[in-house]
């Protein structure tokens, strides 16, 4: 792998832990929510940098479906992830305090919560849609021998991702119908960061599905 | 075929993430605290059984040895949003309308007596939800330390102090502060009790030990979802009286 690309998986990997770091703010507390939230801004500025030939050839070239679907998506994400840092920093108690709160911290805090589930749900797709292009240089490295391995334990995450929406009824934060974090003590703490990865991890493989049903349709038509 | 090896990734966040997750402690899974005595201080046992319905006044003299146990609370219920339904920040009873802690903390007393006294400031806080959450978070931002406009009196009276207060942000609220550092709790023992949105306690527990260092502080509080304040009244009751056996 050239370095370049180790670079980029490093900070794709990293974002993907942060994230689920991020949304298990109950059990983490503001502090360390606030500096990972820092290190996650930092790493986007990085993904973007790295990533720049997405903004260089959005207007070019032919959209298919797929592509018309990444765009869409990864421009939701943009949007989304912009207004985390906005109403992040506006909720800001330990690391950007030295900026002024200009506005309703009420509004911010409900900002910040429809567009961290949102979040979760737009980076699973963002995930899955580019899975293959964040995942060549790996295939790249290792050929095909880990066998069907990797497939099987994405698609069990990717069921008790499911499972977890369920538990969690994330529909209730993405329709801001909670205001609150619904949140369980009486279930051990090392599982909100797994059924949070998980519903990361069902909501890409949604998107590698739809992308598979995508292309079948185009060979489909291109064939007669 | 595709995806083969790609997926290791996955695998390997799954294992990361796990190790990262066991080592943060649930503040749920603390058991309860050792050096809080499991016998509750003598007086208290002999407490009669008060008389009053869920509406009793807050201030009722403290009779010679019924002094045992005071049942502090702190709230602001809310005067917008539908009353008595869900998510309402107060309850109606045949006293009046009162808050969820002070709902709790009335029916706290009805099971096991004791004074009720409610932590009350200076500032007036703002009597609708978003101007109050407004209000609380720049209160919670600027780590303030609201002034309390009431004392509690003979202190040295009692052994058991129930502490109730809405959870906040996540946090306690900035007057449960000022509160934690005017009075010193040494050698008694405080029973924390919360009504909330949905998040519990949150790290409040941890935060009530580390104010009072010399109490003993009941790790396992009674939590109580706003939506269930109203019907919650028996349960308060019977978990109050086991905690006190
Ligand atoms: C300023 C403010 C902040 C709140 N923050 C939270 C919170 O972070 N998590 C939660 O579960 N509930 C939260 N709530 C909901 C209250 O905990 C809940 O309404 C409580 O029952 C109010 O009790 P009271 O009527 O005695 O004041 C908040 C309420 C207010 C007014």
């Amino acid at each position: 792998m050239k370095p370049k690309q180790k670079a980029k998986i490093t900070i794709d990997i990293l974002m993907t832990a942060l994230l689920v770091v991020l949304m298990a703010y109950p059990v983490t507390g503001q502090a360390v929510h606030e500096w990972v939230g820092a290190g996650m801004f930092l790493l986007f500025l990085a993904h973007h940098i790295f990533n720049l030939y997405w903004l260089k050839t959005l207007g070019k070239g032919k959209y298919n479906g797929q592509r018309i679907l990444q765009t869409v998506v990864d421009a939701l994400l943009l949007a989304d992830m912009l207004a985390l840092m906005f109403s992040g920093i506006r909720l800001s108690r330990y690391v950007f305090t030295f900026l002024p709160g200009l506005g309703s911290a009420a509004a911010a805090r409900r900002l910040h919560m429809l567009a961290s589930y949102w979040g979760l749900v737009l980076m699973g797709f963002h995930l899955g849609l580019h899975w293959g292009a964040v995942t060549a240089p790996l295939r790249r490295r290792f050929g095909g021998k880990a066998g069907p391995l990797p497939w099987c334990a994405g698609t069990a995450a990717g069921l008790y991702g499911a499972y977890a929406a369920w538990k969690h009824q994330i529909w209730q934060y993405l329709t801001l119908r909670s205001e609150f974090i619904q949140f369980d003590f009486d279930r051990p703490a090392a599982l909100y960061f797994w059924d949070h990865f998980s519903m990361m991890a069902l909501f890409a493989l949604l998107a590698c599905a739809i992308v598979s049903l995508v292309r079948k349709h185009r060979k489909g038509a291109a064939k007669p | 075929m595709k995806k083969k090896l790609s997926l290791i990734v996955a695998l390997v966040l799954m294992l990361s993430l796990a190790a990262c997750g066991s080592r943060s402690n649930s503040p749920g899974n603390t058991p309860p605290a050792a050096n809080a005595p499991d016998t509750p201080p003598a007086g208290s046992a002999a407490d009669p059984e008060p008389s009053g319905s869920a509406g009793t006044p807050d201030t009722l003299p403290a009779a010679a040895g019924d002094g045992g146990i005071l049942i502090a609370y702190f709230g602001v219920p809310e005067t917008d949003g539908t009353d008595t339904v869900a998510n309402a920040s107060r309850v109606a009873t045949e006293g009046g309308v009162v808050g969820n802690c002070q709902f709790i903390a009335q029916a706290i007393r009805q099971a096991v007596g004791g004074d009720l006294f409610a932590i009350e400031t200076v500032q007036e806080y703002p009597g609708t939800h978003q101007p109050l959450l407004d209000f609380a978070y720049e209160e919670l931002r600027q780590n303030a330390r609201p002034e309390l406009s009431g004392e509690i009196e003979n202190l040295d009276d009692y052994a058991v102090i129930f502490l109730g207060y809405p959870n906040w942000n996540a946090d306690l609220p900035m007057p449960l502060y000022t509160f934690l550092e005017t009075y010193d709790f040494s050698g008694k023992t405080i029973i924390p009790f919360v009504t909330h949105g949905g998040s519990g306690f949150s790290r409040t527990i941890s935060t009530i030990q580390e104010l009072q260092p010399n109490a003993a502080v009941l790790t396992d509080g009674l939590s109580i979802s706003r939506g269930s304040v109203p019907n919650a009244a028996q349960e308060a009751m019977d978990w109050a009286s086991e905690i006190l056996g």
